[in-house]
């Protein structure tokens, strides 16, 4: 590693440290990103094994605290009905997510003026299509174009397969009269930008290996190198550091040898989700910023949202392809745009979930009373394996400044870096929706001619979406950055992740996150010459 | 008999409280043509997993163990087969968190059996790299979707 000064540090490798990496590379100034993980090898991941299910319980597990590897911090979420899910690698979560990919609708970004909670957006769906639609040419997104749900847009291959599971589905949705699409999905259905096709390992959420999966380490990074973005793994910052005036003036990190170094550098871009962000800012206290750096709003950590998920499971009797194939499959946007009668505001997607292996499917089973011990067990199990698919409704989480991310006060990581300490409860707002949600479910499965159904919410360890934690806007009383991602307080400063949503709508963020670091991106390009007026 | 290799730091008497716990959990079937969990290649795998989570591990068995103090006043072991599993139902599936990494342990190793997997229609191999096979979509079934138009605000 050169160590000489550099233009742009961007801490994080995930999917909003690799956007604004290869944005900004065409400014060929010298830009690193740097993050506490390492490299993968999609050879290791576990769909090469056997037991490639039960690695989702250890090494590749979504839970930092089960996974336990070198290059993760603990997180403390004792007191949170959802467990944290994250995983820290070059292409971070990425390496893990299932690959739904939704936008968010042009109403997320209105919510008070429509529905009159929380706060709008300084920016709107129109300011972030083209970066939506440069996203999706990037990470090269699978899909049908013309879904009534959304405005027109375009896909860049085809969808992933209905199978049975999604069939079945389908058919329920339109015996009720309801929207169904298929998912537009960041899985290559075709041969793209030097990925493979995807061929239905099943094993999505645990790294593809086969490359069809488009974590962020092989699209933006792959490309972003070629540019000559240095990724520099193996390097876990304990705190961004200032100079009398209150600007950043570079980071202090831990490398893999546990050696504390220094490194400066004109810009500082937080690329650590919503979760790493807060920790970050908060650890990184001094003089000028007593509260945490960039914390004159107080808001750091603050609103944190993560989509309480509901899972309904239907039974059938015929064989579905539970194991085979991509976990997306289709979604439904019947409930998403607000409507008064149903006891809530704001709304939902489903995504349907084609089902479990073999393990999962034990799991699931026994946890929720399914199968049984003993000599039942294995009647029961048949009865469940590869016959159950399932929906999952996503439910928009509205801010709420309780419910934050602090520095827990004796948990610390390996380097002894104060670790985060998560406290979140679901509102009774999500509650009826997701109350609602699941009753929905069961007409959709009942139509969709299930045996059996059944439920479980929340869906314990469904924290894989981090937001809302360094929320964007325009009045620095009431934010953290401004409507182009700047912090109000430190003005070389950036946070392009997931901590800048104002609410979190109710899809999967990570469409939303990348095409925002995009944004982010744009603006810091277009305002180079007085970037920091 | 159970390879040394397979060595964790639980001591004997709970590699035989374990063996029992599994063999309970899922026997093995002759209709179905499967092991139990306590088969010995299941089991032996079993040891082997059960050392990233030995303490979690101890502790769980150790709660199972009281809880038949409790409840019967006698060792786990010698309750009757029907008392043990009723045991296994309460301490796995009620609010009992620290028993889950029996029932994950036990599972693990049991639904990757190749005997195991056969049995249900699975081929015992890795999903990397031939993949599967899904059926065509037909995506007729979109037409009524489509009739009903924009759902967007």
């Amino acid at each position: 590693m050169n160590k000489s000064r550099i233009d742009v540090l961007i801490i994080g490798a995930g999917a909003s440290g690799a956007a604004v990496a290869w944005s900004l590379a065409d400014t060929r100034m010298r830009i690193v990103c740097m993050d506490q993980g390492e490299w993968m090898s999609p050879e290791a991941y576990p769909s090469t094994g056997q037991d490639w299910e039960a690695r989702g319980l250890s090494d590749f597990s979504y839970s930092p605290n089960q996974r336990r590897r070198e290059t993760d911090y603990p997180i403390n979420d004792a007191d949170t009905p959802i467990a944290i899910a994250n995983f820290n690698g070059i292409g971070g979560s990425t390496v893990l997510y299932a690959g739904h990919y939704p936008r968010l609708h042009p109403s997320d970004f209105r919510v008070k003026s429509l529905d009159g909670v929380a706060d709008d957006w300084p920016i709107s769906y129109e300011t972030l299509a083209p970066y939506y639609a440069v996203n999706d040419r990037m990470t090269g997104v699978s899909g049908l174009a013309g879904d009534p749900a959304y405005p027109r847009k375009q896909v860049a291959m085809g969808p992933l397969p209905l199978g049975k599971s999604g069939t079945a589905l389908a058919k329920g949705f339109n015996e009720l009269g309801w929207h169904w699409w298929p998912s537009d999905s960041a899985i290559a259905t075709d041969t793209y930008d030097g990925r493979s096709a995807c061929i239905n390992l099943g094993a999505c959420a645990s790294g593809c290996a086969q490359g069809a999966k488009a974590s962020a380490d092989i699209t933006y990074l792959a490309h972003a190198r070629r540019n000559r973005v240095e990724v520099w793994p193996r390097c876990r910052v304990r705190e961004i550091t200032t100079n009398r005036s209150g600007m950043a003036t570079g980071v202090t990190y831990f490398d893999a040898d546990g050696i504390e170094c220094y490194q400066s550098a004109e810009v500082v871009i937080l690329a650590c989700n919503g979760i790493g962000t807060p920790r970050l800012l908060l650890n990184s206290k001094s003089t000028a910023h007593p509260d945490g750096l960039g914390n004159s709003s107080g808001l750091i950590g603050k609103n944190f949202m993560c989509h309480p998920y509901a899972a309904i499971y239907g039974v059938f009797d015929e064989p579905l392809d539970t194991y085979k194939g991509p976990h997306n499959n289709i979604w439904s946007h019947q409930f998403y745009e607000s409507d008064p009668s149903r006891g809530f505001v704001r709304g939902f997607i489903y995504e349907s979930i084609r089902g479990y292996g073999p393990l999962g499917t034990g799991l699931i089973g026994t946890a929720l009373s399914r199968i049984r011990w003993g000599m039942s067990h294995h009647d029961d199990y048949r009865k469940l394996f590869n016959h159950t698919t399932f929906l999952q409704s996503i439910c928009e989480d509205l801010p709420d400044e309780t419910n934050r991310i602090t520095l827990d006060d004796e948990l610390t990581d390996s380097n002894g870096i104060p670790a985060p300490k998560v406290f979140y409860r679901i509102s009774k707002n999500s509650q009826r929706m997701i109350d609602f949600s699941i009753d929905r479910a069961y007409e959709v499965f009942r139509a969709a001619g299930a045996t059996e159904i059944f439920s479980r919410n929340p869906v314990a360890e469904g924290g894989w979406h981090l937001l809302g934690t360094a929320r964007m806007g325009s009045d620095p009383k009431a934010s953290v950055v401004n409507e182009w991602g700047r912090s109000h307080d430190v003005k070389n400063l950036f946070i392009v992740d997931g901590s800048i949503f104002v609410t979190s709508g109710g899809v999967n963020p990570t469409c939303t996150i990348q095409a925002l670091a995009l944004y982010i991106a744009d603006n810091i390009k277009m305002r180079l010459a007085n970037l920091f007026d | 008999m159970l390879s040394t290799a397979a060595n964790t730091q639980l001591d004997d008497t709970q590699v035989s409280l374990l063996r029992t716990v599994a063999g309970d959990m899922i026997p093995c079937s002759e209709q179905f043509q499967v092991p139990g969990a306590d088969d010995d290649m299941i089991f032996n795998e079993i040891l082997v997993v059960a050392q990233r989570e030995c303490e979690r591990l101890i502790e769980a068995l150790r709660l199972l163990e009281l809880s038949a103090q409790k409840k019967y006043s006698e060792s786990f072991i010698s309750l009757k087969k029907n008392r043990r599993i009723e045991i296994i139902e309460t301490e796995l599936l009620d609010s009992n968190a620290e028993c889950g990494v029996i029932r994950e342990l036990i599972l693990q190793c049991y639904y990757r059996d190749d005997r195991v997997l056969r049995s249900l229609g699975v081929e015992p191999r890795a999903p990397f790299p031939d993949g599967y096979d899904v059926e065509e979509s037909d995506w007729s079934l979109l037409e009524p979707v489509l009739r009903r138009g924009k759902i967007y605000r």
